[in-house]
């Protein structure tokens, strides 16, 4: 329908044009129909006028008048102004007049010429020329009948006008509607197509544009399948290929736990054997060096000789000696292997380790929030939730100027994992900046790997640092109440 | 031909032709003096009538034209005076008005018009038929009536006369003649006029009535035919009429001797009217 605006503005122009050429149109043919006839009266009247054959004026202006609708009237005057000849209609307004002097004609003509330039026609007649006054004759025009006249014929070629239009909309619409359903048919196609159905119903063999458009869409079709086919074969090969290298990746990733897993054990053991090889033979020996050494000092003590006296002061020194160093190695023997998990369970080694903490760094307040009782758990689980916890607290030590450090111990029932969350009211730092150089990051997150768990950093700058380690309390591998 | 008397004193003298025309002559003034002054070289020419008059010695003086005629006859010449291009009316009217003593002064005149004989010979041949001849007449030309019907009588038609009066529109009076076969125009201001005559033609067309005379001129402008004389012809005639005018012979006003036939074939086509080789040929030369 909006393609047949144009047309039906084109209408509306040329008929207002129409009606307002018409009008103006109609008044001129009066005003020049009025002076042409008066002119011509004038010319042909003035026979029956000098003539005096009245009669034949009479008649001839009521012929004109009876013929032509736009004439109002006719009057004819004489020389002395009388009126000879008068026809009029009374349903007519007479709105515009005209009059035209009639006059003899006057022959340029010597009558009495028989010269040979005459005769031969070089010269003689020149014409006539206008002589006296005869008459007058008026005529009064009404532009009623033209308008009406003119009218009609506009209506009529409005008419034909709208014919046309609509006969040039309902072309239009017809030729739209033909042309849209191939269209809204290509349409669909496309759509198909963009969907991924290639199989196009679009017939073939159609003429012209549209016989040209169908068989490009059909090719482009065609094109489109067999280039999906090829990708589709592209990527199933590389699919496979994915799933082949991450099959590969995972097994690698099981075998690096499994190795981390086993390294840690393997360090936890050889932690396990030095410390008893410590306590069993250093701290034997010390003890028994002490106990001798004391021997020695009890039995200089009784003497009273300057140099048992010395022997008495050596003595105690080397048992104050022996004292430290046994101290020492009972250190290094907890560090080693924390016996206190086999003994207190991991709750009570890392309220140990946050007692020695808040006595070691008393400007740090270090407190443990936990579960009265845990879930059983393996072994090296244990031993690596205290190391995750150890090695946590001394970076916050070291590192975040805190003056708080909380550990949460979380072991939710029926998730089979163990969640500690070490938070600090530090410093932070920049996780991106100090992930890749950090060592203890690192060693974290390969221990906690190791155990097939996870493990969260959060630190803001100015607002402190949240580790959190998501530890699997179940394996394979056999379990230990810890 | 015209017939001279003798007359007694000067006007016999040797006589230098002195030519009265006016400061706007007619194409036959102006081809009638160049006609005249080739036939005698010594003739004198002027627009003033008392010029020549006070020429020396004696003359005849020839005025072409009713203008001309009119002014040497009041310029009180005494000399003989010899007319030519003007009508049998025009003259005898000037020659009336002008109250000139014809005793005393010779006046002699070809008139412009052929005579009505010569202008009925010529309907005659061109009806071949006894046809009824309609005239318009005025008291200017009550003169010519018996002339027409001596000419009527002589070439066995018949004839009919209107006479106007004074104040009488001519072109209504043409109604009085609608029973003519065929309308003689007669020279007669009052009647055929530049004003009155192609009202006058136009009507006798209505009523399919031919109009014969009476000249050539009439004819272009739309009469069937007529009988003229040329200027050729007229100024033959004249060197006659000069010279015994010159000899002091009394001349009297005459038609053309000479003449021939003009038609008008538009008309006579438009009117369904042959005509013949005979009329076409009716004519009289100078010898």
């Amino acid at each position: 329908m909006i393609a047949s605006v144009p047309s039906l503005l084109m209408f509306l122009a040329i008929a207002v044009a129409l009606y307002i050429s018409g009008q103006q149109e109609a008044v001129k043919a009066v005003r020049d129909r009025g002076a042409l006839i008066a002119s011509s009266l004038a010319q042909t009247g003035q026979y029956g006028l000098v003539s005096g054959n009245n009669a034949s004026l009479q008649h001839s202006i009521r012929r004109l008048v009876d013929s032509d609708l736009s004439i109002a009237s006719i009057r004819i005057l004489d020389a002395e102004g009388q009126v000879v000849a008068d026809a009029s209609r009374s349903d007519r307004d007479a709105g515009f007049a005209f009059d035209s002097v009639m006059r003899a004609d006057v022959f340029g003509l010597d009558l009495l010429d028989n010269s040979e330039a005459g005769t031969k026609g070089v010269e003689g007649i020149v014409g006539a020329t206008q002589g006296r006054v005869v008459g007058k004759v008026t005529v009064h025009m009404s532009s009623a009948p033209m308008v009406q006249a003119r009218n009609e014929r506009i209506a009529y070629s409005a008419a034909a006008l709208m014919f046309a239009a609509i006969i040039s909309v309902l072309a239009g619409l017809t030729l739209a509607r033909r042309l849209s359903e191939p269209l809204r048919a290509v349409m669909a196609s496309l759509r198909q197509i963009r969907q991924g159905q290639f199989e196009v119903t679009l017939p073939l063999g159609a003429s012209g544009e549209l016989g040209e458009l169908h068989s490009t869409i059909h090719e482009m079709a065609k094109g489109l399948r067999i280039r999906r086919d090829e990708l589709e074969t592209i990527v199933e090969r590389r699919t496979a290929d994915l799933q082949f290298a991450i099959e590969k990746a995972r097994s690698a990733d099981a075998e690096r736990r499994r190795l981390l897993a086993r390294s840690n054990q393997q360090l936890e053991d050889e932690r396990k054997r030095i410390a008893v090889e410590i306590h069993d033979h250093l701290n034997a020996t010390l003890i028994g060096l002490r106990s001798k050494a004391q021997h020695i000092a009890e039995i200089a003590e009784g003497m009273n000789h300057r140099a048992a006296q010395e022997l008495h002061t050596t003595a105690t020194e080397i048992t104050q000696t022996i004292a430290s160093l046994y101290k020492s190695a009972r250190r290094i023997i907890k560090q080693l292997r924390p016996e206190v998990i086999d003994v207190l369970g991991l709750n009570g080694a890392l309220q140990e380790m946050v007692r020695e903490y808040n006595q070691l760094v008393p400007a740090v307040r270090f407190s443990l929030v936990a579960p009265h009782k845990l879930s059983p758990m393996r072994s090296e689980v244990g031993i690596a939730a205290y190391r995750l916890v150890q090695e946590a607290l001394s970076n916050a030590v070291k590192h975040s100027s805190a003056s708080r450090v909380e550990i949460s111990l979380i072991a939710p029932p029926g998730l089979e994992e163990l969640l500690i969350a070490v938070r600090d009211d530090g410093i932070g730092f920049d996780l991106d900046s100090v992930s890749r150089d950090s060592l203890g990051l690192a060693g974290m997150r390969e221990r906690v790997s190791g155990l097939g768990g996870k493990v969260r950093v959060r630190s803001t700058l100015g607002r402190g640092t949240r580790v959190t380690f998501r530890l699997p309390l179940t394996s394979t591998q056999g379990l230990n109440s810890v | 031909m015209g017939v001279c008397l003798q007359v007694p004193v000067a006007a016999a003298a040797s006589g230098e032709v002195r030519i009265l025309t006016v400061s706007q002559p007619t194409l036959a003034a102006r081809e009638s003096l160049e006609a005249l002054t080739q036939r005698y070289p010594s003739a004198t020419s002027d627009i003033d009538p008392q010029r020549l008059a006070a020429r020396q010695g004696s003359g005849v003086y020839v005025a072409l034209g009713a203008d001309a005629l009119k002014g040497i006859l009041e310029a009180g010449i005494n000399g003989p005076v010899l007319a030519l291009l003007t009508s049998s009316e025009a003259f005898r009217s000037i020659v009336s008005s002008t109250g000139v003593d014809r005793r005393r002064v010779a006046i002699g005149a070809i008139y412009a018009e052929a005579s009505p004989a010569h202008q009925f010979a010529l309907i005659r041949l061109i009806f071949q038929r006894r046809i009824t001849v309609g005239v318009l007449l005025s008291e200017n030309t009550g003169h010519v009536e018996p002339l027409i019907r001596a000419a009527a009588r002589s070439t066995d038609l018949d004839v009919e006369i209107h006479r106007l009066e004074r104040g009488d529109n001519p072109i209504r009076a043409l109604s009085r003649l609608s029973s003519a076969n065929v309308l003689l125009a007669v020279p007669d201001r009052s009647i055929f006029s530049p004003e009155t005559v192609q009202a006058l033609l136009e009507a006798t067309y209505r009523r399919g009535q031919p109009v014969v005379g009476f000249s050539s001129a009439l004819v272009r402008a739309g009469t069937l035919a007529s009988v003229y004389a040329t200027i050729d012809d007229i100024v033959a005639q004249a060197a006659t009429l000069i010279e015994q005018l010159a000899m002091g012979q009394q001349p009297i006003p005459l038609y053309p001797a000479y003449w021939r036939v003009a038609v008008n074939d538009s008309v006579a086509r438009s009117l369904n009217i042959p005509i013949s080789v005979e009329a076409r040929g009716f004519s009289s030369h100078p010898r």
